[in-house]
């Protein structure tokens, strides 16, 4: 693309656009507040999908009503309390401990629509094909649910990986690939409605916590690294 | 037009290589500040102030002054008109670039 001399040598417009855009994803901060919102997100669906956990929800709900009753209608403003203390706190971190050493950056929030649509259309097409194999006996029961799990994990692999391609950014391309290969396996076990929302909620929270781990140690180093310099 | 006209319209303001590289890095967030612009461009304080200036004096980019404790923090973001002027200049070089067979 569009190259041009400057003060440290060849300046790439589109790649110092990147540079940019990738900073709110380099610290991997991030990615750790989404492997703990995918573990929320998929421990809670699947307790409200599993028998016995609905049996004990009603069972506590009997024996303690008052307080059972307000620890459940509690649970969303708690986990949007948690959502804006954690975006806060990333706020903070990259504030007051990385700021001197690499700068601040507001990202855009940019929304990349080619890969948001091939993600829903990915949900779309393996829910209809789940559907279609279980409606015409190919497939076993409650595997067109399955798959609409699979399919939502493999959705968020496009997304991570369309991310990484747009970017440049490796290691977005590496999580994206293992997310989405990873959550094909939802389909193959033969695990309940319950247990793959379990399963994939605990696949994407160790895929991001260890893309978070690895970006922050690689932000740390590169601090230290300039510091010596 | 002829294809000659096209390096006499490019934005002479943008075209200097530090300004364009400062509009490409805003270009991809809302705001930066002085810090991030100054370790990632590689020029010197001075010439990046300098240059931060010349752009907000014409209206590219909007600059920010504030204290964070005691430590100031300036940080920079490009106007609707910086972003449109450089959408524009891309939009022109890659033409640029196509009439010189380069794209």
């Amino acid at each position: 693309m569009y190259q041009e001399f400057g003060m440290k040598g060849i300046y790439d417009l589109d790649e110092l656009t990147r540079i940019t855009r990738r900073r709110e994803f380099e610290d991997g901060l991030v990615d750790l507040l989404n492997a703990i919102l995918y573990l929320v997100a998929g421990l809670l669906t699947a307790s409200v999908y599993s028998p016995s956990i609905m049996l004990w929800y009603l069972r506590m709900l009997a024996t303690y009503p008052e307080m059972t009753a307000v620890a459940l209608v509690a649970l969303v403003p708690l986990l949007a309390l948690f959502l804006l203390i954690s975006k806060h706190s990333i706020d903070r971190i990259r504030r007051h401990s990385l700021r001197l050493a690499r700068g601040y950056v507001i990202p855009l929030h940019k929304v990349e629509w080619r890969t948001s649509i091939a993600a829903l259309i990915t949900v779309i097409v393996w829910a209809s094909i789940g559907l279609w194999g279980t409606l015409s006996g190919r497939l076993p029961q409650e595997s067109d649910l399955r798959l609409l799990v699979s399919g939502i994990g493999i959705a968020a692999g496009i997304v991570y990986l369309g991310k990484g391609l747009i970017l440049d950014f490796p290691r977005y391309i590496v999580v994206g690939s293992a997310g989405g290969l990873l959550s094909i396996m939802i389909t193959v076990f033969p695990f309940s409605f319950s247990t793959s929302w379990a399963v994939l909620g605990i696949l994407w929270f160790t895929i991001l916590l260890l893309s978070g781990l690895v970006g922050f140690h690689t932000t740390l180093q590169a601090i230290k690294r300039a510091d010596h310099v | 037009m002829s294809d000659y006209d096209l390096p006499t319209k490019f934005d002479r303001m943008i075209h200097q290589p530090s300004r364009l590289a400062i509009m490409a890095m805003l270009a991809g967030c809302k705001s930066a500040d002085f810090t991030y612009l100054y370790r990632t461009i590689g020029l010197t304080k001075g010439t990046l102030s300098k240059h931060l200036s010349y752009l907000e004096e014409r209206g590219y980019i909007e600059i920010k002054k504030r204290f964070k404790g005691k430590v100031p923090n300036t940080s920079a973001s490009l106007t609707p008109y910086g972003r449109r002027a450089y959408q524009q200049y891309r939009q022109q070089y890659r033409e640029f670039g196509k009439n010189m067979g380069e794209d």
